[in-house]
C-alpha cells in the first residue's frame, strides 16, 4: 500500500513539473510603477516602459570603485555575449540617489563607454527606496572619510544582485551580481528561454 | 662517529642540491600586474596589483599615497554577516617572506578617493607604498578600462 502511495506521489510530481511552462517566477513587478529618471534626465516609468522587453538589471552606487564596477562589467559582458539584442534592456539602478544624480550617472555611463540599450536610473530618494524594497535590495551607510576640504564621504554596505525580468515584468532570474561566473549562468538561462 | 659524518655529508649534499633548484630571491619587494581604474575627476577609482615579498624579511605595508589625490586608502571588500557587500579600511597588510599578496577586484584594493584629474586610457597613476621595514616603493600604473 505504501509502495503504491509513493509511486502515485512520484507520478503527480512529474505531471506537475512538466505542466509548469517557462521559468519559475520569483516576483511579479508588473502591478507597481515607479517614476525614475535616467542619466539624460528623461523620466522612466518602471517597469511599464520596458513591457515587451527583457530587462537585465544590477544595483549600484557610483562612489563604489570595487564591487559595483564588477556588477557593471558583468552586465556589459552579458550584453556583449548576447550580441547586443534589441529586446533586452540593460539597467544599472542606484540606491544612492542623493549623490547619484542624472549628471553623475551620465559621467559613469560615459566612462564605461555604454550604448543606447544600457541606462542608469535614479530618482527621488523616497521613490528609489520604495523601489529597492520591491526588489529586495538593501543598503546602509558603513564607513565615512573626511576629505582635505573637510567634506564627509560615505561608503555603503549593499546587496549584490543582478536580476532578469521577462517581457511581462516578472523577475525570473536572480544571482549575486559581482561574481565572475554570473554572466555565463545568465547567458545559459537566456539560451533556454529562447 | 662515522655515522654522524655520513649524515652530515648527506645533509650538506641535499642542502646544496636544494639551493640550486630554488629560485634565487631578488631581494626586492616586487610589484607586478598593476593597473588603476578609469574614472573622472571627483569620482572614485581603485588600483590593483600583485605584491611579492622577495626580501629576506617579513614586512608590512602600512600606507599608500598617490599623485592624483590627497586621500588614498587600503580597503578590502567583504561580505557582512547579513549578506551585504561592503568595504573595510585596512590599517596594514602583512607581507610574509616569499609570498605574493594580491590586490584584486572584489578583495584588497587601493582606494583612490576623488582623483583631482580624469583617469583615462593611456594615463598613469603613481603610487608610493610605505612599509614598516624597507624603503618605500614608487610605482607607475597604467589606467585601464576594464569591461570583461
Ligand atoms: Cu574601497
Amino acid at each position: 500500500m505504501k509502495y503504491i502511495q509513493t509511486i502515485l506521489i512520484i507520478i503527480i510530481s512529474v505531471i506537475l513539473f512538466s505542466c509548469q511552462s517557462g521559468p519559475k517566477v520569483i516576483d511579479d513587478l508588473s502591478d507597481t510603477t515607479f517614476q525614475l529618471v535616467n542619466q539624460d534626465s528623461v523620466t522612466v516609468s518602471f517597469p511599464d516602459d520596458y513591457q515587451g522587453k527583457y530587462v537585465v538589471m544590477g544595483f549600484i552606487y557610483t562612489n563604489c570603485p570595487d564591487i559595483c564596477p564588477l556588477i557593471t562589467q558583468n552586465l556589459i559582458k552579458i550584453q556583449r555575449e548576447l550580441g547586443f539584442p534589441e529586446d533586452v534592456q540593460f539597467l544599472g539602478i542606484t540606491f544612492d540617489p542623493e549623490r547619484d544624480t542624472p549628471s553623475v550617472l551620465s559621467d559613469y555611463k560615459e566612462v564605461f563607454k555604454l550604448n543606447d540599450n544600457f541606462d542608469f536610473l535614479t530618482g527621488q530618494p523616497e521613490t528609489v527606496s520604495a523601489f529597492m524594497d520591491s526588489v529586495r535590495v538593501r543598503s546602509q551607510v558603513s564607513l565615512t572619510t573626511i576629505t582635505s576640504d573637510g567634506k564627509e564621504i560615505y561608503f555603503m554596505n549593499h546587496s549584490d544582485k543582478i536580476m532578469v525580468l521577462d517581457k511581462k515584468s516578472r523577475v525570473i532570474i536572480e544571482y549575486g551580481g559581482s561574481m565572475p561566473q554570473v554572466p555565463n549562468l545568465i547567458i545559459e538561462d537566456f539560451q533556454s528561454l529562447k | 662517529m662515522k655515522r654522524l659524518l655520513l649524515f652530515t655529508f648527506i645533509g650538506i649534499l641535499m642542502f646544496g642540491c636544494n639551493s640550486n633548484e630554488k629560485e634565487i630571491p631578488s631581494g626586492k619587494m616586487e610589484l607586478t600586474d598593476g593597473w588603476a581604474r578609469h574614472g573622472k575627476a571627483g569620482m572614485m577609482s581603485a588600483a590593483y596589483f600583485n605584491l611579492t615579498n622577495n626580501t629576506k624579511k617579513a614586512d608590512t605595508l602600512i600606507s599608500i599615497s598617490s599623485d592624483v589625490t590627497h586621500i588614498t586608502q587600503i580597503h578590502k571588500s567583504y561580505q557582512t554577516e547579513d549578506g551585504l557587500m561592503g568595504m573595510q579600511e585596512q590599517a596594514f597588510v602583512a607581507l610574509p617572506i616569499g609570498k605574493t599578496t594580491s590586490f584584486e577586484q572584489g578583495g584588497l584594493h587601493v582606494m583612490i578617493i576623488q582623483p583631482e584629474r580624469d583617469l583615462s586610457d593611456g594615463d598613469s597613476v603613481t603610487l608610493t607604498l610605505s612599509f614598516s621595514s624597507m624603503d618605500s616603493l614608487v610605482v607607475k600604473l597604467p589606467v585601464k578600462t576594464l569591461s570583461n
